[in-house]
């Protein structure tokens, strides 16, 4: 039987900082304002699009756009994806925690 | 992706400190003690109207003033609240339920009451107006694994 390494469990679109942190962020949230979550991760604001837009186009994170009287609003949640996909990069990342294993696959 | 264990072990920790960081106690609850606040008031003020045979007219006002200040806010405390902790639409409506259900047996069946069941359901809008509150607190401390 092959047995994979975890660290082929991990997913890549998470790899960066901020898009951890962000994914992190939403794991905890029903929802968030964009501003919110910008003062939380103390990045800027074309930062956070970016990184946001990269995890929507993947179907990860959702970005709601809405209208408060005449100021726009901009909320970010996690997608049902989303949340399966950080559960499964927190198993991995757990694993390769917990130490060496026997992992036929690498030998 | 290359980590050790102590890397990883490192991020997982950072993680954990960023869900749990995020959210935070809703204003909303506020006004949903409010609401409980005006169920219990109804329920005593109802139930002793019916007993002595005065009027419920004062029990009615005082227990309206209160849910209207309760709803009047839940608006403006859900937009002002901070980040709320994942699943808070399901235990808010869930809470919503239970005291519309308190709140239909106080009006539909107040002209029934005994003292005995107005203090018994002001008691129950006094627990709901704990558990719900008391759910979210619990809910803040807890992160999903």
């Amino acid at each position: 039987m092959t047995v994979s390494h975890p660290r082929t469990q991990l997913n890549p679109a998470f790899q960066n900082p901020l898009r951890f942190s962000l994914m992190a962020t939403l794991a905890g949230v029903t929802d968030i304002t964009f501003r919110q979550a910008r003062d939380y991760l103390q990045t800027t604001d074309s930062t956070l699009s970016k990184h946001a837009s990269a995890l929507e186009e993947l179907g990860l994170v959702q970005v709601k756009k809405s209208f408060v009287g005449k100021r726009p609003l901009t909320r970010l949640a996690l997608t049902k994806e989303g949340g399966q996909a950080w559960r499964e990069h927190l198993a991995a990342l757990r694993a390769i925690a917990e130490g060496p294993g026997v992992f036929p696959a690498d030998e | 992706m290359n980590l050790s264990p102590a890397n990883a072990r490192e991020l997982l920790d950072r993680a954990e400190s960023t869900t749990r960081g995020a959210a935070h106690f809703s204003f909303a609850w506020l006004c949903y003690i409010a609401l409980c606040s005006g169920g219990a008031v109804a329920a005593v003020g109802l139930a002793y109207a019916n007993v002595t045979g005065a009027s419920p007219l004062p029990a009615w006002l005082a227990a309206g003033l209160w849910i209207t200040v309760g709803v009047a806010f839940i608006a403006g405390a859900t937009s002002l609240s901070p980040p709320t902790r994942r699943g808070f639409n399901s235990r808010w409506t869930l809470f919503i339920i239970l005291w519309v259900a308190l709140w239909s047996v106080v009006s539909f069946l107040n002209s029934h009451f005994t003292l005995g069941h107005g203090t018994a359901l002001a008691a129950g809008f006094m627990v709901l107006a704990v558990l719900g509150p008391l759910w979210e607190i619990i809910a803040l401390r807890r992160v999903a694994k």
